[in-house]
């Protein structure tokens, strides 16, 4: 940030006797200011306490599976563990982004919030990257600390060597996915006025996302004949089937992990160009459906 | 600052909320929005503050609702209703104190002199608040900054009679100067307030007179033409 947006401070005595500091506050204060009153908001509202419980359970969902398997068949790695994780993962991340994200506008126009904080001296734009900014956090903070509940588990609990090389990968992957949802998620808050049917929205956006996977796709081809190429587009263009596949394309490769457009799109592009289309698809996806939303909620009646 | 609506026209759906409205008022003037409800008053406040896009409207010659950053630090606005937001107090006053350049004393020091000991509730969330306190708040945020132009949507709609002296007490102290835009139903306001009064009906300027003319409708004599004591409003007509 160049020394011209920075703040510059100089004391004064106002009008009718009151302390003045003028400010030419820069973008970057401004939406740290919103930003800090945005996370006060999160920080005690349900929604937060919600997130971290479900990345809780499963946490302890992941260490279960864990010490079943050490202590009924004698543990025999992490793989299915962590393969059961990730398609849990896939599906548990974007519902809770998009209820994080989908009635946030909404609800602060209901509130009163976004009135009281745009008549401030901010920029809608400031607004928007606070919440964003917030929102993310709050999402994003949590699974870090799930990736290292995780790490604990299998290298303190269960006496296994840490799958690091999963456990970056399956961060990576979930960070874009998060972003993908995120993006989704403001796009309709900045779309849909109303709350409830926000709520609708996001119910059938997530239900479609979980729907679209490797073998609803399949039931798909073998039911209306639809070719390959098109099924696999379709697979690869649900952010949510990118992920999974991304997460588990360095697993076995087996047909019952995969699924038939996995293992085929493992024999065409490798593990390896998999896992990068499973992280940057959704950061596309997510990253034009913020800047419609920005633009959206910069430019149109939002109040 | 100088406030112009040229033509301006807002729907909302079926609903036209400001129809062919043209006002322009000088900066440095007082004037009243009145009207019934649904006559299109918060919409035209809405849009001088840059809430709402509306073609036409003008603040120095800028558009509000696009180039807001230009205007904003020199423009408060209280709301009708406080945000139910759940952030702590204190946390509301430190962030609108540096969005504002001003020190967070000043806003403290306001909420403090209308009756809001804000030690007592630095730590309590806005929405606990009572009605009452919030509107205090509010006001305090407005009132403690310096600003060219006001804007009050309903000011004294939730404050005691105490509270409600103070506040114009504070107005007379602190507005000298500004442009005052207020939206209000209540005689003792546009009586404290204003030197103009433009009613509003059906999204349509009816009516754009001197405050006095406004207030003898309701036997009620403009404290700001008189020796500045306050005035008692008496509802003389249903």
């Amino acid at each position: 940030m160049s020394r011209a947006t920075e703040m510059t401070a100089d004391a004064r005595v106002g009008a009718a006797g009151r302390v003045v500091v003028h400010t030419d506050l820069g973008t970057m204060q401004r939406i740290r200011a919103i930003a800090r009153l945005e996370w006060a908001d999160v920080r005690r509202s349900r929604w937060l306490v919600m997130s971290s419980a479900l990345y809780l359970a499963l946490a302890l969902l992941v260490a279960g599976i864990g010490l079943r398997e050490s202590e009924v068949l004698g543990f025999t790695g992490m793989g299915r563990v962590l393969a059961s994780f990730s398609q849990a993962l896939v599906l548990l991340l974007p519902l809770l982004a998009l209820t994080g994200t989908a009635l946030v506008v909404g609800r602060a126009r209901e509130s009163g919030a976004l009135e009281f904080l745009l008549s401030q001296p901010a920029a809608r734009e400031d607004y928007f990257a606070a919440i964003t900014i917030v929102r993310t956090a709050a999402l994003g903070l949590p699974l870090v600390a799930l990736f290292a509940a995780i790490a604990f588990v299998s290298g303190v609990v269960l006496g296994q060597p840490v799958p690091w090389a999963f456990l970056a990968r399956a961060l990576a992957v979930s960070a874009a996915l998060l972003w993908a949802s995120v993006g989704l998620g403001l796009a309709m808050s900045t779309t849909v006025r109303d709350s409830s049917r926000a709520i609708v929205y996001v119910l059938l956006a997530w239900a479609t996302g979980a729907a679209v996977l490797d073998f609803a796709l399949i039931g798909s081809m073998l039911a209306w004949s639809i070719p390959i190429p098109t099924v696999v587009t379709l697979a690869m263009a649900n952010p949510v089937e990118a992920a999974r596949l991304a997460l588990l394309a360095g697993s076995d490769g087996s047909l019952d992990t995969l699924g038939p457009v996995g293992v085929f799109l493992v024999l065409r592009m490798g593990a390896d160009w998999l896992t990068v289309a499973g992280v940057t698809w959704p950061v596309v996806f997510g990253t034009v459906l913020w800047g419609i939303a920005r633009r959206r909620f910069a430019r149109a009646e939002v109040i | 600052m100088r406030i112009q609506l040229k033509n301006v026209s807002k729907r909302f759906g079926a609903l036209v909320a400001l129809d062919d409205v043209t006002l322009t008022i000088p900066a440095g003037a007082r004037v009243a929005l009145a009207g019934p409800n649904g006559s299109g008053k918060s919409t035209l406040v809405r849009a001088v503050v840059g809430l709402t896009p509306c073609r036409g409207v003008t603040v120095d010659g800028i558009d509000p609702f696009v180039d807001r950053l230009s205007i904003a630090s020199r423009l408060t606005y209280v709301p009708q209703a406080a945000p139910l937001v759940s952030a702590p107090v204190g946390e509301l006053i430190e962030v609108v104190a540096a969005l504002r350049g001003i020190v967070p004393l000043e806003i403290r020091r306001v909420a403090g002199a209308l009756g809001l000991p804000i030690d007592l509730v630095d730590r309590r969330p806005l929405r606990a608040l009572s009605g009452g306190m919030k509107q205090k708040f509010l006001v305090a945020l407005a009132l403690a900054a310096p600003a060219s132009l006001v804007v009050f949507d309903e000011p004294t709609a939730s404050l005691d009679a105490p509270a409600r002296s103070v506040f114009f007490d504070l107005c007379r102290e602190r507005l000298s100067g500004a442009t005052v835009l207020v939206s209000s139903h209540r005689p003792d306001e546009v009586a404290e307030l204003a030197d103009r009064v433009v009613t509003l009906l059906d999204g349509r300027i009816e009516d754009d007179q001197p405050a006095a003319a406004w207030l003898g409708r309701w036997h009620v004599g403009s404290a700001r033409q008189g020796s500045g004591t306050r005035v008692e409003a008496q509802e003389a007509r249903s």
